[in-house]
């Protein structure tokens, strides 16, 4: 015997819907929320450099996963009649007359029966609605600033007044970059007129385009340097076929040049022959008469370079220039092949700048061509070895040992060398003249003055000149170089910040009686760094922290108190 | 008549009762309803309290409306159980013969007050046992019934008192309710002053009979009982027991006997007639909260240990309702 009640009935069915409704209006929210905190906190961890920071899509995802499982929770959420009814009843205030009617709703006694009609009774005069009002719930109010400070934390950002100061730095670097990649786009369009290399033209579109969106924050910082990088090595490979290009067409310029040096060469060699065939002066040119063997060999070796600067060799270059410092080395030459040996090392130098070849090369080229063109000269000391730009390549070594004595950074043995050194400029009658802005007290051009080194071959007393600012005669200071060394060894023996070695770096304290060593970071353990009465003043709190957190009886607090209060303090 | 009838001719008839005590008694909402209740559930009652409460007042103005016999006795130290229950003396007849006749204690009545109970000693509180459990009394070899109905209302001071003896548990356990007489407030003194000092006073009129009492006790019997109510009267019942896994903490602690079965039947019947008189066919949580304290504070006792601490059983049977309250709640995410 079924004696469900049809109001009763009814009333559970409405009420099971509004109670679902209401528990998803709960749970929808606190799945966001959830949802919402755990990208804030993603967020935050992203923030410290722990994680990634979440995309705007994942954070959408995520709020979007929170709201469905909120969802879900309340569509699947297990629901009796029985408990629709305890429910309903509790809030009705109907003291349990739903839930025993539905539990005693088969039994066949009278009593039950009119208990059910009574249920019945009171469930149709219920208004579902009233009873479960919908309210916005407390997590709503939690979800929504959440939801809005998510909102913010992504849509703020871009905003450069809420930029960090580091992000603020980012950017305005971009933007200068940006500025020199419009300068580099224009140069790169003007490249493109000149060498119609195909794509110059592009890459400099491109080039500008990139500048424009980084200057107006349209890309970001890291993007800019990866759209950048793509180009810069683009534009590397253009300037290579371009380079490579001029490179060819400038080493045949040169390997010409050297041609012509040669032809000349070879057409000197062809006339001085019939005046030596036709002379009968033979001991007044006898050396002259044929090239000699150091010159043959001068010349194989210049022809070996005039080859590989047309294969564009640099090894070969580099070993035929051996050969032809080897072929130097070995003397022999006449004045006359002096002389022509000199022109044509100054052909092969402007040569070898002009094909793009090593500079340094070219440089040592042209300063042997000097040499040779000094020697060529009559009343030469053909056997010096000392040029112009030998000393001052021997200056310069001098101003940087002596920039480093004053700097602490140069050994004694140093300034032995530098003495050596200076020895051998004074048996070799050399003369060196600086004209610096210091005076031999503040070090030999120690601080960046510039210096202008002379030679006077003949003077027979070296010196070394120092000269005062405007190297005005009588402001210097004049001394003989043995005094100059005797001052370099001074300076490198009592140099202030040279110190023995195993000396701790630190500070004095005005008092004079405590070193400070400033450290850095935790100290490392076992060495304490703290005096004793601070530590006993921190160990009592710590453990006074311990005591509240054990709960300790209020009636034994006092004693404990008492107890740390009594330890022995020594401050 | 058909049940709804009924039960709504209970419910008038409660009331007037209710009504007709409070012309003699002032305030004491509470001790009314739970001496009505239990007149309808079928117990006794013990009132505990100061003298001059209106215990013994409240019993004779029940007397009065309910239209029944009644037999007050007042318990002495030298009281004998014979006084109570009866004794079998030798009488002699019209023909000169004689014979052994039971002559009826004063226990023989519909409604007995048992005035100051705890003043007599153990031996003659005992003899209240048959009569109040088996509503029969024995003497003589012959069992004699008492009437029905039959309903004892015993009243006593506070034990801690001198010249007093406590009540024996099993003495206890056969009161249904034992109600704690409160003093009356500022208003309700007023009240009893006005009343009392007045020249005039209402008298109570009689409300029921025997035969309805009887009628009414069956018809609450069948107040339905749901199978999650009767459970929270169990939980309560064995909650009280220290060795049960439903007890609190407290209980576990400080008592050392719980509530006997008839203790949680005393609560289901209590609850009936209460929900019946509020006009439901079914017992709710409310019934059985409110009966609970009656029903149980009185077959708690104590150990050692709760009577050195002092420990109410009122105490610990409220913390106990509170935690059956919290087992039966639904929890529901809205």
């Amino acid at each position: 015997m079924n004696l469900v009640s049809p109001p009763l009935h009814s009333m559970l069915q409405k009420a099971a819907r509004r109670i679902r409704l209401l528990i998803l209006v709960r749970t929808l929210p606190l799945g966001v929320l959830a949802a919402a905190a755990a990208a804030l906190l993603w967020s935050l961890l992203a923030h410290a450099g722990l994680f990634h920071p979440p995309s705007v899509f994942t954070a959408v995802m995520l709020i979007t996963g929170g709201a469905l499982c909120g969802a879900l929770f309340a569509l699947f959420y297990p629901l009796s009649p029985l408990k629709t009814a305890c429910i309903t009843e509790e809030r009705a205030n109907l003291k349990q007359r739903l839930s025993s009617a539905l539990l005693l709703q088969s039994s066949a006694i009278d009593f039950h029966a009119a208990l059910l009609a009574d249920a019945g009774k009171y469930a149709d005069s219920l208004n579902i609605k009233q009873l479960f009002p919908l309210r916005p719930p407390r997590s709503l109010y939690a979800a929504a600033p959440a939801l809005l400070l998510l909102f913010f934390l992504y849509f703020l950002p871009p905003l450069p007044y809420f930029w960090s100061s580091k992000k603020k730095a980012d950017y305005a670097e971009m933007h200068r970059q940006a500025r020199i990649m419009l300068k580099i786009a224009s140069l790169a369009k003007l490249a493109a007129g000149k060498h119609p290399q195909p794509g110059t033209a592009q890459i400099a579109r491109e080039l500008k385009r990139l500048a424009d969106a980084m200057q107006h924050n349209k890309v970001s910082p890291e993007q800019a340097q990866l759209q950048r990088q793509q180009l810069t090595s683009q534009m590397k490979e253009m300037l290579n076929k371009i380079s490579k290009q001029s490179s060819l067409s400038q080493q045949r310029q040169a390997a010409r040049l050297l041609q012509q040096a040669l032809n000349e060469a070879k057409k000197h060699r062809e006339q001085n022959r019939p005046q030596q065939g036709a002379g009968n002066d033979a001991h007044m040119h006898p050396p002259h008469a044929a090239p000699s063997a150091a010159m043959r060999k001068a010349l194989q070796a210049v022809q070996k370079m005039q080859q590989a600067m047309q294969a564009n060799n640099a090894a070969q270059m580099q070993k035929a220039m051996q050969q032809l410092a080897a072929a130097l080395k070995q003397g022999g030459l006449t004045q006359t092949e002096m002389s022509k040996m000199a022109q044509l090392s100054a052909a092969l130098g402007s040569a070898m700048k002009m094909a793009g070849m090593s500079r340094k090369q070219a440089e040592q080229m042209m300063q042997m061509s000097r040499q040779m063109q000094g020697l060529a000269q009559p009343g030469a000391f053909s056997n010096v070895p000392l040029s112009g730009s030998a000393m001052q390549s021997i200056a310069a070594q001098m101003q940087h040992l002596a920039g480093q004595l004053k700097a602490g950074r140069a050994h004694a043995l140093d300034s032995q060398a530098l003495e050596q050194m200076l020895l051998a400029m004074q048996n070799q009658n050399g003369d060196v003249t600086y004209f610096g802005m210091h005076q031999p007290g503040s070090g030999i051009n120690g601080l960046g003055a510039r210096y202008a080194p002379g030679i006077a071959p003949a003077h027979p007393n070296a010196k070394l000149t120092y000269a005062g600012r405007q190297a005005v005669s009588g402001k210097g200071k004049k001394g003989s170089l043995s005094a100059f060394t005797k001052y370099l060894k001074m300076m490198a023996h009592k140099h202030p910040d040279v110190l023995p070695n195993g000396q701790i770096k630190g500070g004095k304290s005005r008092n004079g009686d405590q070193l400070t060593i400033i450290t850095r970071g935790a100290p490392t353990p076992n060495i304490a760094f703290s005096p004793l009465y601070q530590a006993v003043e921190t160990g009592k709190r710590e453990a006074e922290s311990a005591l509240v957190i054990q709960r300790v009886p209020a009636s034994l607090k006092q004693q404990v108190h008492n107890y740390f209060a009594g330890l022995p303090n020594s401050k | 008549m058909n049940v709804e009838e009924q039960a709504a001719e209970f419910q008038k008839t409660f009331q007037r009762i209710r009504s007709e005590l409070q012309k003699a008694i002032v305030g004491q909402e509470e001790i009314l309803e739970g001496v009505i209740t239990a007149l309808f559930a079928g117990g006794h009652v013990l009132l505990e309290g100061v003298p001059g409460l209106g215990k013994t007042l409240l019993v004779r103005t029940l007397a009065q409306c309910v239209r029944l016999s009644f037999s007050r006795i007042q318990f002495t130290p030298d009281l004998m159980p014979s006084d109570i229950t009866g004794t079998t003396i030798l009488s002699e007849t019209d023909e000169g013969k004689r014979t052994f006749r039971f002559q009826p204690g004063a226990v023989f009545a519909s409604i007995v007050l048992a005035d100051e109970i705890n003043r007599a000693t153990p031996k003659t509180q005992s003899a209240m046992l048959e009569a109040m459990q088996e509503q029969s009394v024995t003497a003589g070899g012959a069992a004699h019934m008492l009437p029905q109905p039959f309903f004892v209302l015993a009243t006593q001071n506070p034990i801690e008192q001198e010249g007093t003896y406590p009540l024996p548990e099993a003495q206890l356990d056969r009161f249904l309710l034992k109600l704690l007489v409160p003093s009356p407030s500022f208003e309700e003194m007023e009240a009893i002053l006005d009343r009392t000092t007045g020249a005039g006073q209402e008298m109570p009129q009689p409300v029921i009979d025997a035969e309805t009492i009887m009628g009414y006790r069956q018809f609450c019997r069948q107040t339905a009982l749901a199978p999650h109510m009767r459970d929270f009267a169990i939980r309560l019942a064995l909650g009280t027991h220290p060795s049960s896994e439903l007890a609190t903490s407290n209980i576990k602690k400080f008592v050392r006997y719980g509530a006997s079965p008839r203790g949680a039947q005393a609560l289901v019947a209590c609850a009936k007639v209460r929900a019946l008189a509020a006009g439901r066919f079914n017992v709710a949580i409310d019934d059985l909260k409110a009966a609970a304290l009656p029903a149980l504070r009185h077959r708690v006792l104590l150990n050692f240990e709760g009577q050195a601490e002092e420990i109410s059983t009122d105490t610990l049977i409220q913390e106990l309702l509170e935690q059956v309250s919290a087992q039966m709640v639904i929890k529901v995410p809205l």
